[in-house]
């Protein structure tokens, strides 16, 4: 019977334990601060040519596409305003890249973009 | 090998395919390593290895992953097993259920080493994968031979002493 009792005892030990362990190697404890977003940029034909997934801290939307893309961008009084993403080229003035968050026009520019979790940023190449 | 010895080992393997093909849609739950480990303590190593070399080409037949960087981690992995049941014969649950967790970690290190050097997977991330399921095998495992082996292995040396007659 003791010996019945112990096999209980290690069983149930053994089963809360690796719960524990198992949920928190699946779900491992996050930062506060850590955000995971959604890059897409799509070219003027409506091809996805980025689709990638970043999980941030403290960086600007502007910043994560500086370290992450090839970009060329010009200064203004409202901050950045991409020209080029990778192999995306426009003028300004003919074309350009708008800026969408979850499929909505941003409202701000670039630079002034606050990451939200979960949100999909895609810049997306329009022909005037 | 009489035909009784032959009709009790695939008695026996036919345990251990069907169990693990039942079992199979639960991720790591099975009674593999309770039942090698108690064909390794009841038949041996030699006719073990028969067994276990059967339902490893049979497991793999069913499940599609019929090629040798399955077969043969999965081969070494339950013949280790076998041994540690061979060698802990006559100890008690306890211990056999200490073997059985090394034998679920020397299992699953064998196909970490087929992953990494044949599959060129990181290792890291390969061993952070696995860990959830590596546990549960430990678990399932453990638990089966705390509460199993003994009245299993009763039924069984039972069985062979009626239908298993040596050479």
């Amino acid at each position: 019977m003791k010996k019945f009792i112990i096999k209980i005892m290690i069983a149930v030990i053994l089963v809360i334990t690796s719960g524990v362990i198992i949920y928190f190697s699946i779900n491992p404890l996050r930062d506060p601060n850590e955000k995971d977003i959604t890059i897409i940029v799509i070219d003027k034909n409506g091809n996805e040519i980025i689709n990638d997934d970043y999980t941030v801290t403290d960086e600007s939307l502007f910043e994560i596409m500086e370290e992450n893309y090839e970009i060329e961008y010009s200064m203004s009084q409202y901050g950045a305003f991409i020209l080029e993403i990778e192999d995306i080229k426009t003028d300004g003035m003919t074309s350009y890249i708008a800026v969408n968050i979850n499929g909505e026009a941003s409202p701000v520019g670039i630079s002034s973009i606050v990451i939200e979790d979960g949100a999909i940023y895609s810049f997306v190449e329009t022909i005037i | 090998m009489t035909i009784k010895k032959i009709a009790f080992l695939v008695s026996l393997t036919c345990i251990l395919f069907v169990q693990e093909e039942l079992l199979a849609f639960i991720p790591s739950v099975q009674l593999t390593f309770l039942l090698v480990i108690l064909y390794g303590s009841l038949v041996g190593i030699k006719d073990g290895s028969i067994i276990v070399f059967v339902h490893t080409l049979l497991d793999n037949l069913i499940m599609g992953s019929f090629n040798i960087w399955t077969i043969l981690p999965m081969f070494l992995g339950l013949e280790i097993t076998l041994v540690i049941g061979y060698l802990l014969k006559n100890k008690n649950e306890f211990i056999l259920a200490i073997g059985g967790a090394i034998a679920c970690i020397i299992y699953s290190l064998c196909f970490f080493i087929i992953n990494i050097f044949v599959y060129s997977i990181k290792p890291l991330e390969y061993l952070i994968a696995d860990l959830p399921f590596t546990i549960g095998l430990i678990v399932c495992s453990v638990i089966s031979i705390l509460f199993l082996f003994k009245p299993l292995y009763k039924l069984c040396a039972s069985a062979k002493d009626r239908f298993y007659e040596t050479d």
